[in-house]
């Protein structure tokens, strides 16, 4: 059975089918706009099914989605199926996407799962349906990071850009007297998160990852991706910075945060004012925006990242991801093309409320902002403020496309600075550490 | 021991007399007809899946490719986890870790089944409270016991620093505690399960040699070590058994709790397994370890066989 | 050793839980239920935290130090789990449909193997049963993909079958029950057999009843873990109209790793319920006078 046929090869014969026919209904003559109108397939008797697989709630965006574009494609209906986004739910996407369950559209978070899922001939190859779509294929050669692909072809689409900012307390910054200026460097904040101590709130959860925002993407690796990078002095200056700004109390401990498992939860931490300033992204405005089950009396504050001063270019760790993807043995290719651009589109602004920006370009800042942040963003937001962050045109995000061992190196990052944080090993330690079982599982992973 | 067997022998000398009176043996098909249902789908629903995970830990297979994505490497993921240092460290964390939890719940099991065997009030609502931690949701376990090893505000920490510890341990939190926390939660949860077996096998003792042994003048312990302890080594072997392969399999809460760490210091071989198969995608490389775990154990249990051949008690 | 035959007089033998205690074994006794009410406070505090926090609002759930007494109680998670868009009923039916499948069903193909491997006799019958317990070693997880291609096969995918099948022939039941007929003394069935009772008389007519406190733990047991299974159902099942409970709870979760802590925990305390109720029923086998004058000697 086709399904089963896999490996690397350029196009397949459902793929070359589907350009061909993309290419006729182009050349007769339909307008590629940014709103899609039903009458491209209206050769179909019946209406195309689609199974339109992600990790979001219904809720949260995929339900109004669906629903959206089924109104206004009556012959493409599309149905959703929500996975658990972590390990078993994974498991679960891709038995369930080799062993033939018939899934269209899938939604992937993470780029070292995608890159795996390419690799094992999963994703289907997007590049012809994307240079038929100008407004697509212009946005993606702009921002080329907003597409996940190899030599061999573009493999996914992103959705959502995260940026990463600081949410600050505004209660707790006047009652400090602090003040942030525009340009703020990661002196500062250091210096600024001390003040904001105090004997039950931190100054800051943590640093941002100042390692990245030196290095950018694929800091992790050198050049040629065969040896790991963690030699580089960034990676120590970040994590000297976070160990000593907790040991001098100005960051939250990271004991308190392995104990009580904080790392998913650190809304808690923000809207029970245990911190004030908080760097994260903007699905967390999700919480901030829940005046039931989070009802908080602070204004919240959008700032910059801190510079980290000689860098040059600086650049923001946050990501585009919430990679939109084709499975190879649809059957319905075109039409999912059609759902995935919608999705990409004009149906981003349905995720809104779950704190994702879109990544595309077409919506408008004010329905962005208004969606963001919620009804009567005064009470929660310093509107301004976090208008001019969100949309401040000068930030370069990051997009991991080297993923050698990423899973292997994600896991051993993640525990060694944690015995560091919690003052278990020194910086010296820590760093060797890394690096050799990094270069091991780079090697391992080459073989 | 050996006096106190013959005790019980000698009390059931006229059982022995009787079992003379040789009676015919059932034929041999009868047995294998009993098993059949069982066999079956177990061959079906077990035996082939695990067939199938021997065959991949000879091979490279990621899953997601499919069945034709499978790499056939020999003996490579062998020889591959004896060298890697991290399958020995999760090796010796787990036989720590079931080789403390299992010995300590089956006998609080032991202790608690006797006394809710006994006249204590309310103690069917008593079983039941024993068994919570068994029926809870796993969510709910974790969150209460990351409430009580809270370094700060855990009723632990604030008991032991009241008594005058200073610096009582960040229990999870610290490499060096992480694993004892997973070990007394561990006998925690499983003492009301072990507690609940005993107890089905306790109504089994026969009550006429309690009697019996009293009128000799045997204390309670007595009592305890002559007549009821034999009749419980059949269910003790079962829990021990059960026990330890349950203990080495345990990965939910380590899951939910520490996910492995502090850096590696809860990452049991269970643990690495499912890292290496469901995260790094290696999942023959993770067959594998399962199959060389399945070894060890199963040498282990053969040894408790041996042990159990002499020492177990059976009607 | 006790004193000898004058302390003999004060014993009246009956039942055990009927006998006349002497003063020293009151105490003893006494002491002992203090001893475990007192233990029985740390193992309710899983259950109390459940309750507890299903009654708050999702910001108060993990304040340090933790508020016991809810405030404001907030009954909305109640609420939105029986009524939201997710059907708690509909989850706790098929939860039940599968428990008790499998349980009825184990019960019976364990209990058979359990008597052949403990009274009968057949050849490799040793062998067998040591290479049936040493399939338990094997972490489950390790059979999950390769089930799943079975199921597929077999057309089991995403139905309830896939998750009571694999559950009525287990290595574990069968273990558990040998153990137990073990201790069930040889004579009773050679008497049976001199008296020409076929096996499957001696199997339903004798073992099976004195068992029942044995085939009730295995009951609570199977119950339990068919009940809080989670991965399993997880991957056999895609359609949210099948889910059992712990899937359905996982739509409490959001795609980046958090979760209703009090939504899921209404959710929890709420499925709590059958599995309370099936305790207690099955309690009744370990509380009953067993009448066993003629059988044990």
């Amino acid at each position: 059975m086709a399904e089963h046929s896999r490996g690397n090869r350029r196009y397949t014969r459902r793929e070359t089918l589907g350009m061909a026919a993309a290419a006729s209904i182009a050349a007769t003559g339909v307008a590629a706009s940014t709103t899609y109108a039903a009458p491209m397939l209206n050769f179909r008797q019946d209406p195309v099914t689609l199974e339109f697989w992600g990790g979001e709630p219904e809720e949260s965006g995929p339900g109004a989605l669906v629903e959206a574009f089924n109104e206004s494609h009556p012959d493409i209906q599309v149905t959703y199926t929500r996975y658990v986004n972590d390990d078993t739910g994974n498991t679960q996407l891709d038995t369930a996407l080799q062993g033939g369950t018939p899934i269209d559209v899938v939604q992937m978070y993470g780029n070292p799962r995608l890159a795996q899922r390419i690799q094992a001939g999963a994703v289907a190859d997007l590049s012809a349906y994307i240079e038929q779509e100008q407004p697509i294929a212009d946005w993606l050669a702009d921002e080329p990071e907003a597409a996940f692909g190899n030599d061999t072809g573009t493999y996914a689409i992103a959705c959502v850009r995260e940026p990463v900012v600081i949410f600050a307390n505004q209660t707790l910054l006047d009652n400090a007297g602090v003040t942030v200026s525009e340009n703020w460097t990661t002196d500062d904040f250091v210096a600024l998160s001390a003040e904001l101590s105090g004997d039950f709130a931190y100054g800051a959860y943590a640093p941002p990852d100042i390692a990245r925002q030196i290095l950018g993407s694929n800091s992790w690796y050198k050049e040629g991706a065969t040896e790991s990078n963690f030699d580089d002095p960034a990676f120590r200056q970040s994590w000297e910075t976070h160990r000593t700004m907790i040991e001098e109390g100005s960051s939250f401990p990271w004991t308190d945060v392995l104990a009580r498992n904080l790392r998913v939860y650190q809304q808690n931490l923000y809207l029970t004012e245990q911190i004030a300033f908080w760097p994260t992204a903007f699905w967390v405005m999700r919480y901030i925006n829940d005046e039931e089950e989070f009802p908080h009396d602070f204004i919240t504050t959008t700032l910059p990242l801190p510079v980290p001063p000689d860098a040059d270019p600086v650049y923001n760790p946050g990501i585009t991801g919430n990679w939109i993807t084709m499975n190879p043995s649809s059957e319905k290719q075109d039409a999912a093309w059609e759902f995935m651009k919608f999705r990409i589109t004009d149906g981003a602004q349905y995720y809104l409320a779950a704190g994702k920006q879109p990544a595309f370009p077409g919506t408008d800042q004010a329905t962005v902002a208004a969606g963001l942040m919620g009804e009567n963003p005064e009470e929660r937001y310093d509107v301004e403020a976090f208008e001019r962050v969100a949309f401040d045109p000068n930030v370069i995000l990051t997009s991991d496309t080297v993923l050698v061992a990423g899973a292997e190196i994600q896991q051993i990052v993640q525990q060694t600075t944690d015995r560091y944080l919690i003052g278990e090993i020194d910086i010296d330690q820590c760093v060797t550490e890394i690096k050799t079982q990094a270069d091991e599982a780079i090697a391992a992973a080459g073989a | 021991m050996a006096d106190s067997r013959a005790w019980t022998l000698a009390r059931l000398g006229n059982r022995e007399r009787r079992r003379r009176r040789r009676s015919p043996e059932p034929a041999s098909w009868i047995g294998w007809a009993f098993i059949a249902p069982n066999l079956i789908g177990f061959a079906v629903f077990t035996f082939f899946p695990l067939v199938f995970s021997l065959a991949i830990s000879f091979a490279e297979w990621d899953v997601i490719s499919g069945l034709d994505g499978i790499r056939w490497v020999g003996l490579d993921n062998f020889r591959n986890l004896l060298r890697a240092d991290d399958f020995w460290s999760s090796g010796g964390r787990t036989l720590i870790y079931a080789g403390a939890s299992v010995p300590l719940t089956t006998a609080l099991g032991m202790l608690v089944a006797l006394a809710l065997n006994g006249p204590v009030p309310g103690r069917s609502l008593l079983r039941l409270i024993f068994f919570i931690p068994f029926i809870a949701n796993s969510v709910a376990i974790a969150a209460t016991w990351i409430l009580l090893y809270d370094p700060r505000y855990g009723p632990i920490n604030r008991f032991l620093m009241s008594i005058g510890i200073d610096d009582p341990p960040v229990w999870l939190a610290s490499s060096d505690w992480a694993l004892t926390a997973l070990i007394i939660m561990a006998v925690w949860s499983g003492a009301g399960y072990a507690a609940v077996i005993y107890l089905a096998a306790l109504q089994d003792v026969p009550q006429d040699l309690h009697e019996a042994a009293a009128l000799d003048g045997a204390g309670t312990f007595e009592r305890f070590k002559v007549v009821t302890f034999p009749f419980l080594t059949p269910t003790s072997f079962f829990l021990l058994v059960t026990g330890f392969i349950g203990a080495s399999q345990s990965f939910g809460m380590i899951n939910l709790m520490t996910q492995g760490g502090p850096g590696e210091a809860t990452t049991v071989l269970s643990y690495y397994v499912y890292l290496n198969g469901f995260r790094f995608y290696q999942f023959g490389y993770a067959s594998a370890v399962a199959w060389v775990m399945f070894l060890v154990i199963l040498l282990l249990t053969m040894v408790l066989w041996r042990v159990q051949r002499r020492g177990v008690f059976y009607g | 050793m006790a004193a000898r035959a004058p302390g003999a007089s004060r014993f009246r033998f009956r039942l055990r839980s009927e006998r006349v205690l002497s003063r020293e074994e009151r105490i003893r006794w006494t002491i002992v239920s203090i001893v475990m009410w007192a233990v029985a406070i740390l193992f309710l505090m899983p259950f109390v935290w459940m309750v507890v926090s299903s009654l708050k609002r999702e910001i108060d759930v993990f304040r340090l130090p933790v508020q016991w007494i809810p405030d404001p109680l907030t009954w909305s998670n109640y609420v939105e789990v029986w009524t939201g868009r997710y059907p708690l009923t509909k989850y706790i039916g098929n939860s039940l449909i599968v428990a008790i499948a499998r349980v009825v069903g184990e019960l019976f193909t364990a209990s058979l193997a359990a008597y052949a491997f403990s009274r009968l006799k057949f050849r490799g019958r040793d062998i067998i049963f040591i290479l049936y317990v040493s399939t338990l070693i094997i972490p489950h997880q390790m059979l999950l993909v390769p089930r799943f291609i079975l199921y597929r096969q077999l057309g089991i995918y995403d139905t309830l079958w896939a998750l009571i099948l694999p559950g009525i022939f287990t290595v574990f039941g069968t273990f558990l029950l040998r153990q137990f007929f073990l201790t069930i003394p040889q004579d009773l069935t050679d008497a049976a057999r001199v008296d020409g009772a076929s096996e499957l008389q001696i199997y339903w007519r004798i073992i099976l009843p004195l068992s029942k406190p044995a085939l009730a733990s295995l009951a609570i047991l199977a119950f339990v873990w068919s009940w809080n299974d989670y991965e399993t159902p997880l991957v056999m099942l895609t359609s949210e109209d099948k889910f059992t409970i712990p899937l359905g709870l996982t739509r409490y979760f959001d795609e980046s790793g958090g979760f209703s802590a009090a939504l899921i925990s209404a959710g929890a305390v709420s499925s709590l319920i059958p599995i309370f109720i099936v305790f207690l029923a099955l309690q009744r086998q370990f509380i009953q006078a067993l009448t066993r004058s003629g059988l044990k000697g």
